[in-house]
């Protein structure tokens, strides 16, 4: 059977009606999945507060082998704009560096590979990362031009079969999401698994990674997330996220909180519960549940605060009115 | 050559390998279209033999040395390469390369659907027009058009390509249709499930650098006044150098938009990346005629 959301995804992102038509769910790769995960929910009421000392507490839980090695942060500056909130805080990306540093890592490095705009200058000026590299003296890595190599991907959700990926993320010790808490109109939710399309060098792919649209969104997401053999983690930016018409035009909504963990399904899982989201209605969600990590609350350690309880009711995108966590 | 043109010419050639192709920014590999930009701004000779030795045999140029696939830079090499007054067969070879690259179409029958099921609402253009993607299998954007309708407009003044001046046409109608509402463009997206999608003054200044010479002068005014509020609030070195090419081509005054570009340049250095250092140079040093076309 055709998967609703992936005939959507390709669809509607690409203007490439029935371009997915026929599409099956190959078999699945082998079971990445944990015993159990665990997630921290941290409240964090605004960006002033000092999170660096949120965030070293949050890791303490996850330990990250960072002694000596080389930390990539993959927040998220897809696109800017001044009227929104679409991008990671930068006050959470100097907060991720300072923490990893405190944690002895050799090198903290901050990369991403815009979206939809190739003016990376504008767009690290604009949004206040600029200033936040040169004071704290971060290397940027602009993944859209980074030296490539071409990774086989293991899932087999896209008929992609490899990806050119950036060298500065495969040699990574550590791969840092950072991603924004927002909903997102062609899938459903973008968090620490959507964000690492940003991983995906434009230079080869396009602005926007149109080859991934047309591959369908969700398909693309589980595919990339799968690939990468690398040790991770994920830090939300949830103190403001976005509703409604995301990931560029949506509403600011404060939800207080940042959300961290290793397992990208886990955390993923606890973001949409968190926004009033059921992770089992979105597609790459409820896939990489089968394979790659746990959306089950059942197999989630919740740590810090209880996700329940912090539950906000994300007006969801104009084309997905059936995402509510009942 | 001026004090800050001097600057972006010496951090250009720090760019360049030891086989004279160019990086996007250092440490990254040569490509092609660092390549042949900095060709354009340099008139460096021995990066025009560098792009010679890379054309694909299918006409095409990779994307670099390091991913071999046929690539939306190809545009880039062939105005290069034309400006550098290259041998026909060549240009040729890449122009028919180019007439026969399109961006992905849905079929007569996926757009029928699509109209009868409202998804055609949700993105709000006609995607039965012909242009030109930025990977092979890709859907159509603006930029990779706007750089293949000023590569086929220029080579139409050294070689007769079969089918370059309807292609030509082809994409120009999709830039039009592209256009964002009030003038200017993005990456190729007027609206979005009934948002409006706004311009970027880089892409925007790229495309009518692309349409100098068009007769659709209220068009083109309505863009150029976008693109002018649109630098008030987003002056990168990119968006002013581009603007100041596209005002030049057009036409128009460029000096203040030179002013600002070498005032920001001054201020906090040149940019970073290869492409957006060439237009910056191009911009400063008289370039704007190696990107002109007749009209």
């Amino acid at each position: 059977m055709m998967r609703r959301r992936e005939f959507l995804g390709a669809t509607l992102a690409a203007g490439a009606l029935l371009a997915s038509c026929g599409r099956r769910a190959a078999p699945l790769p082998p079971d990445r999945r944990a015993a159990r995960s665990r997630v921290a929910v941290l409240p964090a009421s605004s960006y002033e507060v000092d999170l660096t000392d949120l965030l070293l507490r949050g890791l303490t839980a996850f330990a990250p082998a960072v002694r000596g090695r080389r930390v990539v942060l993959k927040p998220n500056y897809v696109e800017f704009d001044p009227r929104g909130v679409i991008n990671t805080h930068p006050r959470l990306v100097e907060a991720a560096v300072l923490a990893f540093l405190r944690l002895d890592a050799a090198e903290v490095i901050v990369g991403e590979g815009a979206g939809h705009r190739r003016d990376t200058e504008y767009i690290l000026e604009a949004s206040g990362l600029e200033a936040v590299l040169r004071e704290r003296r971060v290397r940027f890595v602009d993944l859209n031009l980074d030296r490539v190599a071409q990774v086989e991907l293991r899932a087999r959700f896209t008929p992609l079969g490899q990806l050119w990926l950036p060298r500065t993320v495969l040699d990574a010790d550590l791969l840092v999401s950072m991603p924004k808490l927002k909903t997102h109109h062609w899938a459903g939710v973008t968090l620490s698994m959507k964000n690492l399309f940003g991983i995906v060098p434009s230079a080869i792919y396009g602005w926007p990674k149109n080859v991934l649209h047309q591959a369908g969104i969700p398909n693309s997401i589980v595919d990339i997330n799968a690939a990468l053999a690398l040790p991770r983690l994920a830090i939300v930016d949830g103190i403001v996220g976005m509703e409604g018409n995301g990931p560029i035009q949506g509403e600011a909504r404060a939800a207080g909180v940042v959300v961290i963990g290793d397992d990208f399904p886990a955390v993923d899982a606890t973001c949409a519960r968190i926004m009033g989201v059921d992770p089992q209605r979105v597609d790459h969600l409820r896939w990489a549940g089968d394979f790659l990590g746990n959306i089950d609350p059942a197999r989630i350690d919740q740590l810090a605060e209880d996700p329940k309880l912090l539950r906000q009711n994300f007006a969801p995108p104009p084309n997905f009115p059936r995402l509510r966590l009942v | 050559m001026s004090s800050t043109a001097l600057k972006l010419a010496q951090l250009l050639a720090t760019r360049r390998t030891p086989e004279a192709g160019y990086e996007a920014v250092a440490g990254a590999g040569a490509n092609t279209e660092s390549t042949a930009l900095a060709a354009l701004a340099l008139g460096d000779a021995e990066a025009c033999e560098w792009l010679l030795a890379r054309q694909r045999p299918d006409g095409a140029w990779p994307l670099g040395d390091a991913v071999p696939e046929p690539s939306w830079a190809s545009s880039w090499a062939l105005i290069a390469l034309a400006q550098a007054g290259a041998g026909a067969e060549p240009l040729a070879h890449g122009a028919d390369w180019l007439v026969a690259r399109e961006g992905w179409r849905p079929s007569l029958l996926a757009r029928t659907i699509g109209a009868l099921t409202g998804q055609r609402r949700r993105i709000e253009h006609d995607l039965a027009l012909r242009g030109w993607p930025w990977h092979e299998g890709a859907a159509s954007w603006c930029e990779p058009t706007a750089s293949a309708l000023l590569a086929l407009r220029q080579l139409s003044t050294r070689i007769a390509t079969p089918g370059a001046s309807e292609r030509a046409l082809a994409g120009e109608r999709l830039l039009w249709n592209r256009m964002c509402v009030g003038g200017g463009w993005n990456y190729g997206n007027r609206r979005v499930l009934g948002e409006t999608i706004p311009p970027y003054p880089d892409t925007t200044a790229l495309v009518l650098l692309a349409l100098h010479g068009s007769a659709r002068r209220e068009e083109i005014a309505h863009s150029f006044a976008a693109l002018e509020r649109l630098l008030v609030a987003h002056a990168s070195s990119l968006a002013l150098a581009l603007a100041a090419l596209a005002h030049e081509l057009h036409g128009r005054d460029p000096e203040p938009l030179r002013r600002a570009l070498r005032e920001r340049i001054e201020r906090r250095g040149p940019p970073s990346e290869t492409r957006a250092v060439a237009f910056s140079l191009l911009a400063l040093d008289g370039g704007a005629a190696r990107l002109s076309v007749p009209t």
